[in-house]
């Protein structure tokens, strides 16, 4: 190998350690160079907490529409971070449920998912006592009502 | 005794070798990567209501937009068409360059809403690295079309030191996942109800993916097993550096940590796929498709 070559990839191999290491110190992550935290933090606590977003149908019963065919391209965990964030954080809780919900009956209508149509969507905070084998986990303690979308307008409700 | 050390930083990193093995993992990566993705579309992301947008610091920096639909489209259809003819060795620098490039682009974009996720990263880094590497000097259409009546390519470093880049890509990663267990909690990380509860918690869904199985909540009942899987977790994610310069390691940790990203997906819900498919890199494909051709080739002789 040439010179020049060699110190480009020496190069390219110093960056990649120091960059990796720079993330580790300050515990940060810049995508694609991360500090892979990956479970590192402790669970002890016999309670768990979820943001979960649950569906109205016509006849104003819920249904729960939290699995990722229902969401895309969003899963699970994005969009309850993203809920929780916009909530909290932004106080956009209700524009961030009108544009899941607009995408869930529009991508329903397409023959996406074949989940039921709803009117509206609400976020929830679910807490659940850790019980053996998670015996509890459709039915959490509290269920604590945080944001509720707009109804979705007549027009948009085609069958 | 830096001479020496450097001489063997040289050894390790630019020892001459053929270019078969790295273009069959090239061949491999690229074949899979593109798997994969297939199905995968981004154009949804352009109606996502700004509500989301958390951007991260690359989209940040470079003011890097969400782009129309269409245009999300046409990047999908052409990364893929980059992934697959860089699996075939292709023009293969440009398809690599067009690979990475565009990579970066779709890959990361999801992660500027919500969350963002770890599985993916490993493979903008390897694309990058295979984007520098001289990757389409064996088992390539370049090689068959233009590369006719040109001597095979010398053995030499170009083709040892993007595998093993791979290698070190992959040993920062996971040795980084066990050294923040170790400097957040300690050992109590691992000798705590801290794995069991998490086993536990993962029943009711908290991840991007439901579990593939129940035997999470089932294996929380067992605190002492628990606390060997975390064990053996910390144990195999800290000492995975170990496999760039023990030979023995590399039977033992690189397999190790397939299973546990396995297990996770079974237990746990998350998917690691493509952290799987980077592993490919710690097998020598050369000898496996000289050990597949010798087995081959008496049948094939005429009796």
């Amino acid at each position: 190998m040439r010179g020049r070559r060699l110190v480009l990839v020496n190069g390219l191999l110093a960056f990649l350690i120091g960059v990796h290491a720079y993330e580790n110190a300050i515990q940060a992550g810049h995508w694609p160079f991360c500090s892979y935290p990956m479970y590192a933090e402790m669970e002890t606590e016999r309670v768990v907490t979820v943001f979960r977003v649950f569906g109205v149908r016509h006849d104003g019963s819920e249904a729960a529409v939290h699995k990722n065919e229902f969401i895309h391209p969003f899963d699970q965990a994005r969009l309850a971070d993203g809920l929780e964030n916009a909530h909290f954080d932004r106080s956009s809780g209700v524009e961030a449920l009108n544009d899941v919900l607009e995408r869930y009956e529009r991508r329903r209508l397409e023959r996406e998912h074949d989940g039921p149509a709803l009117v509206r969507l609400r976020l929830y905070r679910l807490t659940h006592q850790l019980e053996p084998l998670a015996g509890n986990a459709d039915t959490p303690e509290k269920r604590e009502l945080l944001a509720e979308s707009d109804v979705l307008a007549q027009a948009e409700r085609l069958e | 005794m830096m001479r020496a050390l450097r001489e063997r930083w040289h050894r390790f990193w630019f020892d001459a070798e053929a270019p078969d093995n790295l273009g069959l993992s090239r061949a491999l990566f690229y074949g899979l990567i593109l798997l994969l993705y297939l199905n995968e579309s981004w154009s949804e992301w352009s109606d996502v209501s700004v509500v989301f947008w958390e951007p991260i610091t690359m989209f940040k920096w470079l003011r890097i937009p969400v782009f129309s639909g269409g245009v999300l489209t046409l990047l999908s259809v052409v990364w893929k068409a980059s992934l697959l003819t860089a699996a075939l060795g292709l023009f293969t620098r440009g398809s690599a360059v067009v690979a990475c490039a565009i990579g970066w682009y779709l890959l990361g974009l999801p992660h500027n809403f919500g969350k963002t996720h770890h599985f993916d990263a490993l493979v903008a880094l390897v694309l990058a690295v295979l984007m520098l590497a001289r990757t389409g000097d064996a088992y390539s259409l370049d090689r068959r079309l233009f590369g006719r009546g040109r001597p095979a390519p010398e053995p030499s470093g170009e083709y040892r030191w993007p595998v093993r880049a791979t290698w070190l890509l992959m040993s920062l990663v996971f040795c980084s996942a066990g050294f923040a267990k170790l400097r957040n909690e300690g050992l109590a990380w691992v000798f705590s109800d801290n794995m069991a509860t998490k086993l536990l918690q993962h029943g009711y869904n908290v991840a991007s993916h439901e579990p593939l199985s129940d035997i999470g909540p089932w294996l929380a009942q067992y605190p002492a097993l628990c606390s060997l899987l975390a064990l053996v977790t910390v144990v195999v994610e800290a000492a995975y550096p170990l496999a760039l310069v023990s030979r023995r390691a590399r039977w033992i940790f690189p397999p190790a940590m397939c299973g546990l990203l396995i297990g996770i997906r079974l237990f746990m819900g998350p998917t690691f796929p493509q952290f799987v498919i980077c592993h490919l890199f710690w097998v020598r494909w050369d000898r496996v498709a000289a050990a597949i051709s010798a087995r081959v080739r008496p049948r094939i002789v005429p009796a």
